[in-house]
C-alpha cells in the first residue's frame, strides 16, 4: 500500500480485490452468525473457600448458602453466562491440545505436549492484564485445550476482550467464532513473539509480531507476561503436586494473591511516578 | 483456663487460655469454644495450640519467594529453637500444615484479582497454561472449572462445523497456487539479489535461479498448468488472477513485487478467510480511528509484509458509512 500510494495512489486491481475481499467475507460472516450471544445475567456467585474449607458453606454469616457449587475457578467477577452446549459441533468440549495438524481443519502443525502428565492434572489456566496481574484463573481437570479461555472469557466477559494472546491463537480465533461470532467478532486473537517461530504454516495475520507496529497499544504490550507470571508459580509447583485438591487450590490461590499484590504495588508506583513526571512537565535545560 | 502452647518463629510460650464448653456439641463430648484471639495477632488453632500470625505469614512469604516444603520449613523453626533454648519443641509437620490452611481463609486480599488500572475484565488478556498441578486421583467431582456445561445450560443447535470459510474453496486450486507461488518466491529473492551484488553465489546457481524464474524453464504441462491456475483465479476474482497472472507467472520482478506476494501468499492459505478478515478488520476499527488515520499509519510504517494484506482485508469488512469508495 506504501509502494501504490508512492506511485500515483491505489491501483484499480487491489480496489477490485478489496471490493471482492469484502463480498466474501460478508458472505462468510452470514453463514455462520447464526445466532445471538446469551445475555449476561445473574447467575450464583461462587467462593473458592466452599470447597476448600466446607465448614463455610451454608453458614449464613459468611452467606454462602449453596453447598460447594462452582468451585475450583477463582475470577474476581461473578459468573454471568453459563457455557452452552453445541450438540452438532464433534469433540466439543474434549481437551485437544495436542492437535497437530490438517486432521481438524486447524491448519496448525505446532505440536503442543499435554500438559496432563505423568497422572497429573492438566495444570493451571491463568489469564493476565498488560501489567502482569494475574485476572483469574481455574484448575483444569484433565488437559488444557481452547475450550478452556473459550469457557472462562465467555462466562465472566460481559464484553469480549479486545485482543486475547495465547500461544494457540491460530486455532483459537476459529474456535471461538464458530462458536459464538457474536461476541468475539471485535477481538483480536494473537500468538505471543515468544511463540510465532513455532507456527511456521500459521497465517501472519495471527502475529502479534505484525501488528507492532501498527498499533501502538499492541507495540507497548509484552505479550510474553503470561510466561513471566507462570514462571513465578514455579515456587510451589512441587507442594502442589503432593497436596490434595482443597488444599491445592487453597494454596494457588492464596500465592497467586501475593504475587498479584507485589504486581499491583510495582504498577501502582510506576504509574505513580508517571504521573509525577507528566505534571512535572517537560525538564528545561 | 486450660494450658495451651503459643508458637512463634524462635519460641514456644506456655500459657493458658480461657474457654467455655461448647452449646453446639453434646455435653459428654467435652468441647470448648475458645477466643480468637485475632486481635493479638495469634491464630487459635485449637484452643491448646496457637500461633502467631507473624509465624504463618513467615512461612507464606517464604514459599512465595522459593519451593519450601512444610517439612522443611518446621525443621527450620525447630532448629532455631534449639538455638533459643525454648522449652517445648516446635509441632509436628502435620499440625502445621493443617493450622496453616486453616489460617487461610482469615486472610483478607484488597483488591485480589483486579489490576488497579485494567480493573477486574482488561481489554487485553494473555492467557497461558501452565503445569502447576497435583495427581490426577485427587481430583474430585466438587471441580467446577468454566468449562463444565450445567443442565441449565443454554443449547445452541444450529451451530454448526463452518463450511465455504476459506478465500478459495477449491483445496486443488490452493495447493497448485501455492505451489507456483513458492517456486517463484524462491528463485526471484536469489537473483535480485545477486544483481544488487548482495550476495556471493555460484554462477551455476545464477544460471539455474535465472532459468527457474522465466517460465522459459518451465515444461509443456507445467506452462498449461500455471495458466490452468490464473485461469480458474480469474474466474473465481478477475483482479485476484491478474496479481497472479502479473507477480507468479510472469518472471521478471516488479517494483513492489515482494508485498505483492505477500498479499498472494494469504489466498493459498487454508486459514478461515473470516477470521483473517476479522483480526485485520479489529485491528484498524479498534483504535476507533478514521479509515484516513489508519491508511496513513501503513503509509508510515516500516514492515510492508502485513501491511497491505491488512489494508486490503480491513477494507473488504469496513462498514459502508466509512468514507471508503471502493
Amino acid at each position: 500500500m506504501r509502494f501504490e500510494l508512492g506511485h500515483g495512489g491505489i491501483s484499480e486491481t487491489i480496489r477490485q480485490l478489496a471490493k471482492f475481499l469484502r463480498e466474501r467475507s460478508i458472505k462468510a460472516l452470514a453463514t455462520i452468525n447464526t445466532h445471538d450471544t446469551p445475555a449476561p445475567k445473574s447467575l450464583p456467585q461462587q467462593d473458592w473457600r466452599k470447597v476448600c474449607f466446607p465448614q463455610f458453606a451454608n453458614d449464613p454469616k459468611t452467606g454462602f448458602t449453596e453447598l460447594r457449587m462452582q468451585t475450583g475457578a477463582y475470577y474476581p467477577t461473578p459468573q454471568i453466562r453459563e457455557r452452552p452446549r453445541y450438540p452438532h459441533l464433534p469433540h466439543d468440549c474434549d481437551a485437544e491440545r495436542s492437535v497437530t495438524s490438517d486432521i481438524d481443519g486447524i491448519g496448525c502443525n505446532k505440536f503442543y505436549a499435554t500438559y496432563g502428565k505423568r497422572g497429573m492434572n492438566g495444570g493451571i489456566l491463568a489469564l493476565w492484564c498488560r501489567h502482569g496481574v494475574c485476572v483469574g484463573f481455574h484448575i483444569i481437570p484433565k488437559g488444557e485445550g481452547r475450550n478452556d479461555v473459550f469457557s472462562a472469557i465467555f462466562t465472566r466477559w460481559e464484553v469480549a476482550p479486545r485482543v486475547v494472546i495465547y500461544d494457540f491463537a491460530c486455532a483459537l480465533a476459529a474456535y471461538c467464532m464458530t462458536r459464538e461470532p457474536d461476541y468475539w467478532k471485535n477481538t483480536l486473537f494473537l500468538i505471543d513473539k515468544f511463540h510465532s517461530s513455532g507456527h511456521s504454516t500459521c497465517s501472519p495475520a495471527c502475529m502479534l509480531i505484525n501488528y507492532v507496529d501498527d498499533d501502538v497499544v499492541l507495540a507497548t504490550l509484552n505479550s510474553s507476561i503470561g510466561e513471566s507470571g507462570n514462571s513465578s508459580l514455579k515456587p510451589i509447583k512441587k507442594s502442589v503436586s503432593y497436596m490434595s485438591e482443597q488444599h491445592a487450590i487453597a494454596f494457588i490461590k492464596n500465592y497467586v494473591s501475593l504475587v498479584n499484590c507485589r504486581t499491583c504495588l510495582r504498577t501502582v508506583l510506576v504509574e505513580a511516578a508517571k504521573q509525577r513526571d507528566l505534571a512535572r512537565g517537560p525538564v528545561s535545560v | 483456663m486450660i494450658d495451651a502452647v503459643i508458637y512463634s518463629s524462635v519460641l514456644a510460650i506456655r500459657s493458658s487460655i480461657e474457654v467455655l464448653p461448647c452449646s453446639a456439641c453434646h455435653r459428654n463430648a467435652h468441647r470448648f469454644a475458645g477466643p480468637d484471639c485475632g486481635g493479638l495477632q495469634l491464630f487459635n488453632f485449637n484452643n491448646k495450640i496457637l500461633f502467631t500470625h507473624e509465624l504463618l505469614n513467615e512461612y507464606q512469604n517464604r514459599s512465595s519467594l522459593a519451593e519450601l516444603p512444610f517439612e522443611s520449613f518446621r525443621n527450620a523453626i525447630q532448629n532455631t529453637y534449639q538455638t533459643w533454648f525454648s522449652e517445648v519443641e516446635f509441632v509436628r509437620e502435620d499440625v502445621f500444615r493443617d493450622a496453616y490452611f486453616g489460617f487461610l481463609p482469615l486472610q483478607q486480599v484488597e483488591h485480589d484479582f483486579t489490576c488497579p488500572i485494567c480493573g477486574p475484565t482488561p481489554d487485553e488478556v494473555i492467557v497461558d497454561g501452565t503445569s502447576v498441578s497435583f495427581h490426577s486421583s485427587r481430583v474430585t467431582n466438587d471441580l467446577h472449572p468454566p468449562t463444565r456445561i450445567s443442565s441449565s445450560a443454554p443449547l445452541a443447535s444450529d451451530v454448526k462445523p463452518p463450511q465455504n470459510q476459506v478465500l478459495v474453496d477449491d483445496k486443488a486450486l490452493r495447493n497448485t497456487s501455492l505451489r507456483f507461488w513458492n517456486w517463484r518466491n524462491k528463485n526471484l529473492p536469489l537473483v535480485a539479489r545477486r544483481n544488487k551484488g548482495g550476495e556471493i553465489i555460484s554462477e551455476e546457481e545464477l544460471k539455474l535461479a535465472e532459468d527457474a524464474i522465466t517460465t522459459k524453464s518451465l515444461n509443456l504441462a507445467l506452462k498449461t498448468e500455471l495458466q490452468g491456475v490464473v485461469t480458474e483465479l480469474r474466474a473465481i476474482s478477475d483482479p485476484l488472477g491478474m496479481l497472479f497472472d502479473t507477480h507468479v507467472r510472469d518472471g521478471k520482478e516488479k517494483p513492489g513485487h515482494q508485498g505483492y506476494m505477500r498479499l498472494l501468499r494469504q489466498v493459498g492459505d487454508s486459514m478461515e478467510v473470516l477470521m483473517a478478515l476479522l483480526t485485520a478488520y479489529n485491528s484498524c476499527l479498534h483504535t476507533n480511528q478514521s479509515f484516513s488515520w489508519f491508511l496513513s499509519n501503513l503509509c508510515q510504517s516500516s514492515r510492508g509484509l502485513w501491511r497491505r494484506v491488512t489494508m486490503v482485508w480491513s477494507m473488504s469488512l469496513l462498514p459502508l458509512s466509512l468514507p471508503l469508495q471502493l
